[in-house]
């Protein structure tokens, strides 16, 4: 499990300069992306997919938006590479593989994975983001 | 300078560096509002049109390259201009990592999520070459729809994640695609979509989210033919 974290940040990390972040961000997005890593491998076999990618998605929100304050810059540039560990990459991969080799019962259940896993990080996205509109505008 | 057109031109250049519709409109009326204008700003991913007096202006977002720096530094100048702190508005982009350590951190990316999703080394090792090949592919200066180049890009993975196999070394070809799709999967247009939603902006959101399932079908599209083109199936 460790590892898998390891390469996760490392992944992270590297998506981050491909997406040209500002360097004083790097440590955060580092941080940030620990964080979903380790939320999304623990806690995706206990409580499913769905509800870790909200969890994981809500609390790199939470984090990216305490942290674009202190630092005054935008919320995305810590948010959007950290997002990168909780993509269902594979999801989509074995969705379409199953859909060519007309396995039906593991083609809905893979599909209905991927969707689920994109409407947790849509979702948690949505949470944080009310969350941070109490929180900080009133 | 002309105050409305250079708080257009930021906008403009903020949806182009991958910032959300709601940071643009607000960039936009922000600056005219710290000089005393109000403004009425609708702005879609691809078009902002203001008005502003009896003015009325237009840009239009061709293309978009993810770029958090230049961000960074739009908003730090939105922010002094607001102030009315302005030293030097400059509207150069300078190049903040060099070419080697792009080449190097898409080869470090691919091969980390290789690795991750349950892939060998040598997995990972063939995931970030593909990953350097379709990144640095002659057609991108051409300017294709994301539809257009997710398909080719994950058409391409596809048929190079076989060669391994054929030439007899030990590898699993599906660990070297799912590390190489990790380049191509839409997870900031997602994240921006809603964003973009929860701010009011539907339209906006609307569009980006179905952007976005458009190129997660074009990146399975893309592999499904790879795949049957090899009869692997």
């Amino acid at each position: 499990m460790t590892k898998e974290i390891l390469f996760c940040v490392l992944g992270s990390l590297a998506f981050a300069v491909n997406m040209k972040a500002p360097k004083r961000s790097l440590f955060y997005i580092c941080i940030a992306s620990a964080i979903s890593a380790t939320t999304e491998i623990t806690l995706s076999s206990k409580i499913g997919e769905f509800s870790s990618c909200i969890l994981a998605m809500f609390s790199i929100s939470m984090f990216s938006e305490i942290m674009a304050r202190i630092l005054k810059m935008p919320t995305t540039i810590i948010l959007i590479p950290s997002t990168i560990p909780l993509l269902p990459g594979s999801l989509i991969y074995y969705t379409m593989l199953y859909a060519i080799a007309k396995n039906t019962d593991k083609l809905i259940f893979y599909s209905k994975a991927t969707v689920l896993a994109g409407l947790g990080i849509a979702l948690g996205a949505v949470i944080s983001s009310v969350f941070t509109s109490v929180i900080f505008k009133h | 300078m002309d105050i409305f057109t250079l708080s257009m031109d930021i906008g403009q250049q903020i949806l182009k560096c991958g910032g959300e519709i709601h940071r643009a409109k607000d960039t936009i009326k922000r600056i005219n509002l710290a000089y005393g204008k109000s403004c009425c700003v609708f702005a879609l991913p691809t078009i902002i049109i203001a008005q502003c007096d009896d003015r009325i202006e237009m840009r239009k977002i061709e293309y978009e390259e993810t770029d958090l720096a230049e961000l960074e530094r739009l908003n730090a100048l939105s922010r002094k201009l607001c102030d009315k702190k302005i030293s030097d508005v400059n509207a150069t982009v300078k190049r903040l990592y060099s070419l080697k350590t792009d080449i190097v951190s898409v080869f470090i990316s691919t091969f980390s999520f290789a690795i991750f999703f349950g892939g060998s080394f040598i997995d990972g090792i063939f995931s970030g070459i593909i990953g350097i090949v379709i990144t640095f592919l002659p057609y991108k200066n051409i300017g294709l729809p994301i539809f257009s180049s997710n398909l080719i890009d994950s058409f391409i993975a596809g048929i190079l994640s076989q060669i391994p196999t054929k030439l007899g070394i030990n590898s699993s070809y599906d660990k070297i695609i799912i590390g190489t799709i990790m380049l191509l999967v839409p997870g900031l247009t997602v994240v921006r979509s809603m964003r973009d939603m929860m701010n009011g902006d539907l339209t906006a959101g609307v569009f980006e989210l179905f952007s976005a399932i458009m190129s997660a079908l074009a990146i399975a599209l893309g592999i499904a033919g790879a795949l049957l083109l090899f009869k692997i199936i």
